[in-house]
């Protein structure tokens, strides 16, 4: 049996290893850089209370995404008034002191504009490496939806790239 | 245009949020943060990590735990706690490191027993769930070296071994001061030795001999050995129901794998369809439930204990989103078997509101008697009052005399001089003030009811201090950030059965302004994130806030300084917070779930609601306070007067819990920093509350 000091060193190193990654990448859902720090606190919380479920490393990345993509939609679900008046409608902000290439502004924006479901294929796939079997896992979906949705995003992020669509 | 590849979108992610990191926003957090009440994510992850590594680290250390009738008993890392089957957390009952056995009175009572061992001796105590000794500590004799403790009313049976014989069962009075001597048990026919385990309940007492593979049934009133029959590798036994033509015990065996029902009319045992779970290693029980636990006494399955006795049910009574075992239910199912013996009360519960208003109206018989907490998303209360789905119980009989008997209590669950309930929990709200800031102020506190402007007034005092004192002091800890002003406000305009409120006047406005006045001036404790007003004890009055918002049930604190909540009139009502039992109209059972709410708000059970009260009915409304606090007329008559003044001027609060959420959450948040005003919050709030209360 792994003893308590197994686990918090286990945590320590899942925290090291995800924290930033989950941290932009909620924040693509959030659009708040508080509720985005609320997030991933909660995800490591909950990983926390769950490490002795953590699979083994080829599979814990996965785990660990599973665990934030329900937390962000979770906190979306209770935020909703929020964001409906306050956030909804803003513009997905940028956080670099360095100049930025148009282009990446660009591809930042409409990743910030697709619907969630989209959206977060799109970051689990391109972002975050999973194939689309670990997708299908992480999200509860077959491949062939996980294929579909990715399919449309790319297709949704093309169009509004060349400047179709596009209010 | 830029691809959509793997590369790209990583290098746009990670450019245009390069900045966005969580370690590097952690440490800026602070000085980002522009809401009160927002905490370092670092801070505030460090402070949950630390709280849940010293939960895991309990964890780890020994610890065990028994089942009582009304919730569960614990003992970990040098203390006692207690968990009521409707309380939300454990609480902290006894630090003594020097515990080695627990057993909780199967009797009902609320009473741990327990024995400690100190260098000159072993003692037996008992302790209520309040925290009140009740006995002991009682020297035990040196002869005993005890193995297993059981409790039944105010007597303790002991496993020991002694000086005359290897497994004893010896009987012990627990009181101190008793005369009765310890009594090694005899019967004729029962062997008083090598016994490994015992089981006592309602005079019938189990005792388990490994040695001899016997079990044994005696009946402890006449001494009379009721069965006894040869079974092998038990584990665990228990004393089971008893009815008419039923009486039962079961045992655990086979390494915990088979549960066996004895009948100990017939002396016979039978394997029962029920798989243990893994790990299971003891039976405990409460009045309803079997409970197969593990080595440690937490419970891995649950079983009706009645069923699996053998008792015949035709029929069930169905109860939603309530628990079966507190004290004044218990005594409230008794009562109701007692005139409905086929009637089987079950417990079911419904996480959505929405489910169980519909099933109430359509009179699917589902439900029967409905519990009302502001546990649900909306309160359906008006919903259901419109529509007739709830039995109107004021020409009940049984509810006229408890009405007539507490009428300011039960005036809580009225609506239009109609009776729609009985009350099953009420707080009250208070404010609590901090004596020490309260003198350095020079502030003559009011004696009576006060008012909104003279609340203004104190807050430009405290403005005026601290602009010429170093240190900052609060002058409100409103630590679930829900505005007590709101609550006030709607206690006094929304209408509970017409589901109306109007937070578009000026008033509203108004107290909005005051607000974020309080705020903008720092006046406003800023409470780390996450902490809850259910979490704050009584002695965590925080040292630099002068007044405190303090909901206690009718438990409450004698030696604190209270002053009620002002309000814009003095006529204007108070709030508490009440949860309600409801009987369902269109139930098959109309008649029984109306005999079960009334019978829940007689005099007979509601001595059982007001546990502290030593089983006095109360009937005299000045006495609430002193009865539900004993020492508060000995610490402040002040208090004693101000809740039940509070009690009596009290109106329920029925606004949906969401709407509080949402207020708490978003709007407060938003409000505060400048992002939204007075019309926007007072538009919103309006739209929300109108669309929760109409659904």
């Amino acid at each position: 049996m792994q003893d308590k000091t197994e686990y918090e060193d286990r945590l320590l190193r899942l925290i090291a290893a995800y924290q930033t990654q989950l941290m932009r990448m909620a924040f693509y859902f959030l659009k708040d850089q508080m509720l985005s720090e609320d997030a991933v606190q909660e995800t490591f919380l909950k990983i926390y209370k769950n490490i002795h479920l953590c699979p083994g490393p080829d599979q814990e990345k996965a785990w660990v995404f599973k665990i934030a993509v329900n937390t962000v939609r979770d906190m979306r679900r209770r935020i909703s008034v929020r964001l409906k008046y306050l956030k909804e409608k803003s513009a997905l902000a940028v956080f670099s002191s360095a100049p930025i290439n148009p282009d990446i502004i660009a591809l930042h924006t409409e990743i910030g504009r697709l619907p969630h479901k989209m959206k977060e294929v799109i970051l689990l796939y391109y972002y975050q490496d999973f194939s689309v079997n670990e997708i299908a896992s992480i999200l509860n979906l077959s491949q062939s939806s996980v294929s579909g949705r990715l399919k449309r995003a790319r297709d949704t992020l093309s169009r509004h790239l060349k400047g179709e669509d596009n209010p | 245009m830029i691809e959509i590849t793997h590369e790209n979108v990583k290098r746009t992610i990670n450019t245009a949020l390069s900045d966005l990191k969580a370690a590097g926003s952690l440490e800026t957090r602070i000085s980002a943060s522009s809401a009160p009440h927002r905490m370092p994510v670092r801070l505030a992850l460090a402070a949950m990590l630390a709280a849940l590594i010293a939960a895991t680290a309990l964890a780890f250390a020994p610890s065990f735990q028994k089942v009582a009738p009304q919730g569960v008993w614990k003992y970990e890392n040098g203390a006692i706690t207690y968990q009521g089957l409707e309380d939300k957390y454990p609480k902290t009952i006894l630090k003594d490191d020097a515990i080695q056995l627990i057993s909780p009175d199967t009797m009902n009572t609320g009473t741990l027993y327990y024995i400690t061992k100190a260098q000159n001796g072993q003692y037996l105590n008992s302790i209520t769930f309040g925290g009140y000794p009740i006995s002991g500590p009682k020297r035990l004799s040196d002869d005993y070296s005890i193995r297993s403790l059981a409790a039944d009313g105010s007597t303790c049976y002991l496993i020991a071994d002694t000086k005359s014989g290897i497994g004893q069962v010896i009987k012990i009075d627990a009181y101190e001061g008793s005369t009765i001597q310890d009594e090694v048990i005899s019967a004729p026919g029962f062997v008083n030795e090598n016994i490994d385990c015992i089981s006592v309940y309602e005079n019938t007492l189990l005792a388990f001999s490994s040695e001899k593979s016997l079990l044994t049934a005696i009946h402890l009133n006449n001494r009379v050995v009721l069965s006894a029959l040869h079974l092998t590798n038990v584990q665990s036994i228990l004393v089971g129901d008893r009815f008419s033509d039923i009486y039962s015990a079961f045992a655990l065996t086979d390494g915990g794998k088979t549960l066996m029902r004895i009948d100990l009319i017939t002396g016979k045992a039978e394997k029962m369809d029920v798989s243990a779970p893994i790990g299971a290693r003891a039976l405990q029980r409460n009045l309803y439930s079997l409970y197969i636990t593990d080595e440690n006494g937490a419970p891995l399955a649950e079983h009706n204990i009645a069923s699996l006795s053998g008792q015949k049910i035709s029929k069930t009574l169905t109860i939603v989103n309530t628990l079966l075992d507190s004290p004044s239910m218990v005594e409230t199912i008794r009562l109701f078997n007692e005139k409905y013996p086929d009637i089987q009360v079950v417990s079911r519960t419904i996480d959505d509101y929405r489910v169980a208003a519909t099933e109430l109206m359509a009179g699917e018989g589902g439900i029967d008697v409905l519990h009302l907490t502001d546990g649900w998303s909306v309160s359906p209360l008006p919903k259901l009052l419109k529509n007739g789905a709830i039995v109107d119980l004021t020409d009940n009989g049984h509810m006229i005399k408890a009405h007539e008997n507490m009428r300011d209590i039960w005036g809580l669950v009225s609506e239009s001089g109609r009776i729609y309930g009985a009350v099953s929990m009420c707080e009250i709200c208070m404010w609590e003030v901090n004596p020490i800031l309260k003198s350095k102020l020079n502030w003559t506190m009011p004696e009576g009811r006060w008012t909104i402007s003279e609340f203004k007034s104190l807050a430009d005092k405290v403005i005026a201090y601290n602009r010429t004192n170093d240190r900052h002091i609060y002058l409100l800890a409103d630590s679930g950030f829900i505005p007590n002003f709101m609550e006030l406000y709607n206690a006094k305009y929304l209408n509970t059965y017409d589901g109306t409120v109007d937070y578009e006047t000026q008033e509203f406005k108004d107290l909005l302004s005051l607000w974020k006045y309080l705020s903008d001036n720092r006046l406003l404790y800023p409470y780390p994130k996450g902490i809850q007003t259910g979490r704050i004890g009584s002695s965590d009055m925080v040292s630099n806030a002068l007044l405190r918002v303090n909901y206690s049930s009718l438990g409450g604190y004698g030696e604190k300084l209270y002053i009620l909540p002002p309000t814009y009139s003095p006529d204007d009502p108070l709030v508490s917070q009440t949860y309600a039992l409801v009987a369902n109209n269109n139930s098959d059972m109309r008649e029984e779930a109306a005999y079960f709410v009334s019978l829940y708000a007689s005099k007979a059970v509601t001595r059982y609601q007001f546990y502290l009260n030593n089983g006095q009915f109360i009937d005299k409304k000045e006495d609430y306070a002193f009865i539900n606090m004993p020492d508060i007329r000995k610490t402040s008559i002040e208090n004693e007067a101000k809740w039940n003044y509070a009690l009596e001027h009290a109106e329920t609060n029925h606004a949906p819990i969401s709407l509080k959420r949402i207020v708490n959450t978003e709007l407060l948040p938003a409000f505060l920093a400048g992002e939204i005003d007075e019309d926007a919050f007072a538009r919103l709030i309006q739209t929300q509350a109108e669309m929760m209360l109409g659904e």
